[in-house]
């Protein structure tokens, strides 16, 4: 697929252009100079002469920068340009962008160069939505400089554009009148800034992630990052390419939450450039082994985020962990309930869980002492409010109508079907949330012992969470089907829907071993494998739709989950194969997997097809192929040493992992494939 | 708004401020330290130092980390819940200078109470 859009982003900023660097926003093209959920510059358009730029070629540098190679002229078929013109451009706190016009004549001449500028703020709900503003835009240039603003009320944001280089300023941007000796060369620095939205007194740097200042430090910080993380090489060509394609993906999400020190991962680009609880925290459980700073930041900025009391706009309660958190309008002045939102039922036991990982490879003790009073709170948080009906299942219904209808991660509104494909009743509890809640009791029993002082505790949860899985596996369980019920609903019937969910189970380790066996066999089975990896639902349910969002579509992170899963049981040669298939279809997006691609039998199509959607990177999508890489080599923490138990696909003859950061410090990790230890 | 209700309003961010100093430790602020101020336009300035959850409510000036300005209206509705803080700063109706993460902690504080 032909790419329309140049994309770059880093820390909180994001810039989408054409390809010739121009930002020209309509309702279908999504352009702009995004930050804070707004975007601050809707036009950004070059012309000399008053006629457009066309490309030559252009060069995504790296996630943070991209160079646009122009000539004048309209897309005729021959170019017989006498002028050059580059534009480079590197986005941190809005945008600095270096123009370098040369003359390929032998004689001087002057021109006119225009970069029209403006901006319309909008949130970018409104973008998706299509919304009209309710506030006043105005243009100023002061101090040679040229603002553009945006005001309701006392809702104030501004744009700045600055030039090195002399330039006539107006309120529709600016004007270079250049001339230019034979083979001469003009260039000029134009800087686009976004202040700090939060701050009292605006600073063009104030509140920046550290190392954004200069044109340099972007480079040298994500070769920092790349060389921190640990070493591959495989026999199998395409795995370096996959796993240096995630970690460039996961240094590029990096969001900094500025509430607490350091970056955590963005759900994804461009418009889940936020913390999300569930988001952030798969994809921290999935780059533990690889870059565990992500998890330590995730969960100290969840946890000063955590709920604190009763408020049903936003689905807050205490104790409970945040879906997501937004900065634009339409948030501020409560039209929309991210200050934050907490419409996730799945994100409070997921904190627990990954807490609890977090020290099983970093040792990170004052973590866990640190943040005990959030777990505490959101174990409270479980059993109280999670749990609306007193069942003992955690459940989930939105309190208003600006909440959203499915609170787990198939959050699309008409994801939990029967099996005839008709529609279940809220409030629905999915199954892999009982799972998590399981799976977190037991991990948090074992920091009640081990950290916490707390033995009574710890015995309180594991009866809790024994009994829980007595019960789950008598109420969840289809005998018909032989595979758990994907929810019990509203009206307390089991939706009967076979789908990728059930896999889940086998992660958190809630299934009893011979129900586990016939999960295996659904997961397996061409009816939800799909040879590409495990489809959302199985083929041949009411609902099943290859191209329906999570109603037959193969998510790469859910298969990543389930992956953990089987090899979590024991299920090695499966676990293998659906990491292989998966890490297989990267390889036909450049190593880059997307959110989902369609649910198509493998022998349908030769390659996998991706689902349309917007957001590329996917931070859980990025971080799949380093949870495949742990399930592979089996790689777990064992009191201070990693335990390393490889069971490969045959694809793969070799694998070797070196410098594994933890407890351990650094250590190394070896494989070697099925065929190759015959 | 009336004389009277403006004296009321007086005395509801006096009582706010009076009941923090009084219940002296916050569990939800436990890992929470440093001073902030309270810049209320129409009432006396104060200042809040936090120790580990620790709490000291003081009308003489302390150097701060973090300053909080807005209108009373605000603040009331604020510190009775009926106005989200984060909304309130992403608005710019609440001003925040200095230390962010330690200004938007203090709803911690603020919420559980009904002014």
């Amino acid at each position: 697929m032909a790419e329309k859009t140049v994309s770059i982003l880093e820390g909180n900023t994001f810039v989408v252009s054409d390809l010739a660097g121009n930002i020209e926003a309509t309702p279908v093209d999504t352009h702009g100079l995004f930050a804070w959920d707004t975007r601050f510059l809707s036009r950004w358009v070059l012309t000399i002469d008053g006629q457009p730029l066309q490309t030559l070629s252009r060069d995504d540098l790296d996630y943070f920068s991209a160079q646009f190679f122009l000539v004048p002229g309209t897309g005729t078929v021959y170019i017989d340009a006498d002028l050059s013109v580059m534009r480079k451009r590197s986005a941190g706190n809005g945008f600095r962008e270096k123009l370098l016009v040369r003359n390929e004549k032998s004689e001087p001449r002057d021109l006119e160069l225009c970069l029209e500028a403006a901006a319309d703020f909008a949130d970018l709900f409104e973008v998706k939505d299509a919304l009209a503003k309710k506030g006043e835009t105005y243009q100023r240039v002061e101090n040679g400089r040229l603002v553009l603003g945006y005001r309701r009320e006392t809702f104030v944001r501004e744009t700045w554009v600055t030039s090195s280089a002399p330039s006539a300023l107006d309120e529709k941007g600016l004007t270079f009148r250049i001339h230019l000796e034979p083979h001469g060369e003009w260039q000029a620095t134009i800087d686009v800034r976004v202040p700090d939205v939060l701050k009292a007194t605006p600073e063009v740097n104030g509140g920046a992630p550290p190392g954004t200042t200069s044109d340099a430090a972007p480079a040298k910080d994500l070769e920092s990052w790349l060389s921190a993380a640990p070493k591959l090489t495989c026999d199998w060509a395409p795995m370096a390419r996959v796993y240096q394609r995630s970690l460039v993906d996961l240094a590029a999400l990096r969001f900094f939450p500025g509430i607490v020190e350091g970056a955590l991962p963005a759900a994804g680009l461009p418009w889940f450039m936020s913390i999300f609880g569930r988001d952030s925290l798969l994809t921290s459980f999935q780059a533990l082994p690889f870059v565990p700073e992500l998890a330590v930041t995730t969960l100290r900025a969840l946890a000063a985020w955590q709920g604190t009391r009763r408020d049903d706009f936003r689905d807050e309660e205490p104790g409970k962990i945040l879906h997501e958190l937004r900065f634009g309008e339409m948030t501020a002045f409560e039209e929309r309930p991210h200050s934050p939102y907490y419409g996730s039922a799945d994100s409070t036991p997921l904190f627990l869980i990954l807490l609890d990982e977090t020290e099983r490879w970093t040792g990170d003790r004052a973590l866990v002492e640190d943040l005990e009073g959030e777990a505490r709170a959101a174990l409270n948080w479980i059993d109280s409010y999670g749990d609306r009906n007193g069942d003992g299942y955690v459940e989930y219904e939105r309190h208003m109508k600006t909440g959203l209808e499915n609170q787990c991660w198939k959050d699309s509104w008409n994801s939990i079907l029967f099996a005839d494909g008709s529609l279940s009743k809220l409030p629905r509890s999915t199954c892999e949330i009982q799972g998590y809640v399981y799976d977190a009791k037991l991990r948090v029993a074992r920091l009640a012992r081990n950290f916490w002082n707390d033995p009574a505790l710890a015995e309180r949860l594991e009866r809790d969470a024994a009994e829980l899985k007595a019960r789950f596996n008598r109420d969840f369980w289809l005998p018909d089907r032989q595979a758990f019920a994907l929810a019990i609903d509203g009206e307390g019937r089991k939706v009967d829907a076979i789908t990728s969910n059930i896999g889940h189970l086998l992660w958190s380790g809630i299934a009893d071993p011979e129900r586990a066996a016939a999960c295996v066999r659904h997961l397996m089975g061409d009816h939800l494998f799909s040879g590409w990896g495990i489809r959302t639902m199985a083929e041949g349910e009411g609902g099943y739709n290859p191209i329906g969002y999570h109603l037959g579509t193969v998510w790469p992170h859910d298969n990543s989950i389930i992956v953990a899963g089987l090899t979590r049981y024991g299920y090695r040669e499966e676990a293998a194969r659906v990491a292989m298939a998966i890490l297989d279809a990267a390889t036909y997006f450049n190593g880059r997997l997307p959110e989902a691609f369609a649910g198509y039998r493998r022998d349908l199509t030769s390659f996998p097809v991706e689902y349309p959607t917007a957001c590329s990177p996917q931070a859980w999508a990025s971080g799949t192929p380093l949870l495949m890489l742990r399930a592979l080599l089996g790689l777990e923490p064992m009191g201070e040493h990693l335990l390393v138990d490889p069971a490969l696909p045959e694809q793969i003859g070799w694998l070797q992992i070196l410098d594994i950061p933890g407890r351990w410090r650094r250590t190394d990790a070896f494989g070697r494939g099925l065929s190759a230890r015959l | 708004m009336g004389s009277s209700q403006t004296t009321s309003t007086a005395e509801r961010i006096e009582a706010f401020f009076d009941e923090l100093a009084n219940r002296g430790h916050v569990p939800l602020l436990d890992h929470v330290t440093g001073t902030l101020e309270f810049d209320i336009e129409g009432a006396d300035r104060r200042w809040i130092t936090i120790n580990r959850g620790g709490l000291v409510v003081s009308h003489n000036s302390v150097p701060p980390d973090c300053v909080l300005t807005c209108d009373t209206d605000t603040f009331i509705r604020i510190i009775s819940g009926k106005q989200n803080l984060v909304a309130a700063a992403i608005r710019g109706s609440v001003r925040v200078a200095g230390d962010l993460a330690l200004g938007l902690r203090i709803q911690r504080a603020v919420r559980d109470d009904d002014g």
